[in-house]
């Protein structure tokens, strides 16, 4: 683990730098994201946490530039490094729906999402959906792309690939969908595969199996992970990296154990308090995060947590977007309370 | 124990309740089979307590709690509901004669988006059980509406607002405020805050814990969320394919199970700490088709301690001294381990 802290910038497989995509509606423009960084490292998890409404999953469509209208990437850099510095690609400059950017979606940077039933067609067998990702990027033909489609069933742990092949998406149950979701976006070898809320729909036993999957598989393929919910023991269990998210802006990042040990800006310290965890005494009273997260159309100016912060400071947190400050290496915070 | 005694203990005993389904076919609709959604449940919910009921889905928590509320008939069994003006087989009464009852036992439901009414207004969301039970007068149904919107931390301002001005914990107050409004003695809470974030999570249990003391209500607590069914119940009935397999406090369940799945299910649970080992005996495979279950225990082709006797016979429940229930063939030989 002490290696692995050690991991400065320039090895990053993906970075993030002051990413903004707001929302041009006719109520008036919502900063969805609003100058996030983030850092992903090669065979690393990176987890992002926060509230719904807080930008997470909106980050992670920008990234690969899956905003519609009236959404805009309107400033930032979502940097892709390839083998050398010059081989780095800005997704945010790619041409729209160039051959590029279809490379990069489900090649170098795949995608599972929250509810594997929306996200397969219903009309195609599971097979079709699997060989026609593998098709897109590589050279193989229909029996090649078939028979690695079932390779892929039987990496994650499917039994009977060739009968699932022929299937459905309807017909699987929820974690067999999960299953069948994570071996279509990795059958492409990517390098950073994107997990939205990839568990929050399965019951913990199923959530444990794919869990325990993704873990596999980043092992065997040395991918790069981002996950993106708002479980912190899913977290906890799968992330070496975290950041913590409040509307549109990251407000703490370091590794795991220095985020979850020693929380230091005032949303994540509450956020990990809120939490029944297993040793929690029953019927004990959760302290709990005061009020909701502000309308969209009316954050607060400052710090956008300073209306539901215990620790305000008058005069200084209503008034401006605190300096990230440097904790320890590794372990960034932006709070006031660290300024000096 | 006299039994007149038990029956003020008591709000609902529920004996040997059964609910099958019928599998059909042919173009008679020639019943071939049963789904036996619920097979021979006893339990009971003491005045003024929570029980909580846990498992995978598809095991039959729901349908448990909708024969409670006769949502749907029950096949077989009794379900004694027991009121001030006696006591009365829920289970089998005409609809007619049940009427009076269901002010007695509401529901609160997973999903705060579905379950309101978008084109009603908070007013007529939370007055309508009023409505139905004769109370017409609109200045005395505009007084308890205000009332239970208070007492579930809404403003009372809020009545002429519509569902879709609130966030999800807002939503979930808002069918609280409604369940509350007949002053019911029971209330079946059927996964009240899953769809939630975790700091709103801890607000709406928060509530459930404080109107249970405020007003004295029982709760019959469905989740597959064992954290938050450890916070907030007196008691756990642990469910698997429509047969309960252990019952106990939560110190009991989670300091010594009984049952190998119960083992499974607490340590599939993700624990918000990254110093926790990470070890969960994963399950293999997934609930079997409750149509067509396996022979002897129903746990035993995914149950890591089966021997040959699991794959013949069924257990039954046994009780031990303490007055545990728990069914399984090696609970003395095998040594489970729970959280600590």
């Amino acid at each position: 683990m002490t290696t692995k802290n050690k991991l400065d910038k320039e090895t990053s497989i993906l970075e993030v730098r002051g990413l903004k995509t707001y929302f041009y509606t006719a109520d008036g423009i919502v900063r969805a994201v609003d100058g996030v960084d983030l850092d992903i490292f090669p065979k690393r998890t990176l987890g992002i946490v926060g509230e719904s409404g807080c930008g997470k999953s909106i980050t992670t469509k920008s990234i690969l530039r899956l905003i519609d209208h009236p959404g805009r990437i309107i400033e930032g850099q979502v940097n892709l490094k390839g083998d050398t510095p010059k081989d780095t690609v800005d997704i945010t400059q790619l041409k729209n729906n160039g051959t590029q950017l279809r490379q990069i979606r489900g090649g170098r940077i795949s995608m599972i999402f929250q509810e594997p039933m929306t996200s397969f067609s219903p009309i195609h067998t599971v097979g079709n959906q699997i060989t026609e990702a593998i098709r897109l990027h590589s050279n193989l033909d229909k029996i090649e792309a078939n028979e690695l489609a079932e390779d892929w069933l039987i990496r994650v742990g499917m039994s009977n690939p060739s009968q699932r092949l022929k299937q459905y998406a309807f017909e699987l149950s929820g974690g067999q969908r999960q299953r069948a979701m994570i071996a279509m976006a990795l059958c492409t070898n990517p390098d950073v595969l994107i997990a939205d809320e990839p568990t929050t729909a399965l019951d913990v036993t199923t959530q444990a199996q794919v869990l325990d999957l993704l873990k596999e598989m980043q092992e065997k393929n040395g991918m790069s992970i981002i996950m993106i919910t708002h479980d912190l023991g899913v977290i906890a269990e799968l992330a070496d990296d975290v950041s913590v998210m409040y509307l549109g802006k990251v407000v703490e990042s370091g590794t795991i154990r220095q985020v979850f040990k020693n929380p230091k800006h005032p949303y994540t310290q509450a956020l990990l308090s809120s939490i029944p965890s297993l040793a929690t005494g029953h019927r004990e009273r959760l302290p709990i995060l005061t009020g909701t997260i502000p309308h969209p159309q009316a954050r607060p100016k400052g710090c956008p947590f300073n209306p539901r912060c215990k620790d305000f400071i008058e005069g200084t947190c209503e008034i401006s977007f605190p300096e990230q400050e440097i904790i320890e290496e590794g372990h960034l915070v932006n709070c006031h309370l660290y300024n000096k | 124990m006299s039994a007149t005694k038990t029956k003020n203990e008591n709000i609902v005993e529920i004996k040997n309740l059964k609910k099958y389904y019928p599998i059909t076919a042919g173009i008679f609709q020639r019943v071939i089979g049963h789904i036996k959604a619920v097979d021979d449940v006893s339990f009971v919910i003491p005045r003024g307590k929570t029980v909580g009921l846990v498992g995978e889905s598809g095991c039959g928590k729901t349908t448990i709690s909708k024969c409670i509320l006769r949502a749907v008939d029950p096949t077989s069994g009794e379900i004694h509901l027991n009121t001030e003006d006696g006591t009365n087989n829920v289970a089998d009464m005409r609809e007619k004669d049940l009427r009076p009852l269901r002010r007695e036992m509401q529901m609160i439901f997973q999903d705060p988006f579905s379950s309101l009414n978008p084109r009603m207004n908070l007013f007529d969301i939370v007055s309508e059980p009023l409505l139905l039970n004769g109370i017409k007068s609109r200045i005395e149904r505009q007084d308890r509406v205000e009332e239970l919107l208070s007492k579930v931390g809404l403003r009372p301002e809020y009545m002429v607002r519509f569902p879709h001005a609130f966030s999800g914990g807002q939503r979930q107050r808002i069918g609280i405020a409604r369940a509350l409004a007949l002053n019911p003695s029971l209330i079946v809470c059927d996964e009240p805050v899953s769809g939630l974030d975790v700091s709103v999570q801890a607000q709406v249990i928060n509530l459930l814990m404080d109107l249970q003391d405020e007003l004295g209500l029982s709760y019959l607590f469905v989740s597959h969320d064992l954290s938050i069914v450890r916070q907030i119940s007196d008691s756990i009935q642990v469910m698997y394919l429509g047969r309960l397999v252990e019952n106990g406090t939560p110190d009991e369940i989670f300091s010594s199970p009984k049952h190998p799945y119960t083992e499974a299910l607490i340590s599939a649970v993700p624990q918000a700490d990254p110093d926790v080992t990470k070890n969960h005996q994963t399950l293999i495979g997934e609930i079997p088709n409750p149509s067509n279950p396996p022979d002897g225990c129903y746990f035993h082709p995914r149950c890591a301690y089966a021997t040959d006797e699991c794959k013949i016979t069924n257990p039954g429940l046994t009780v031990d001294k303490s007055g545990r229930s728990f069914s399984c063939h090696n609970a003395k030989d095998i040594k489970l381990s729970g959280l600590i």
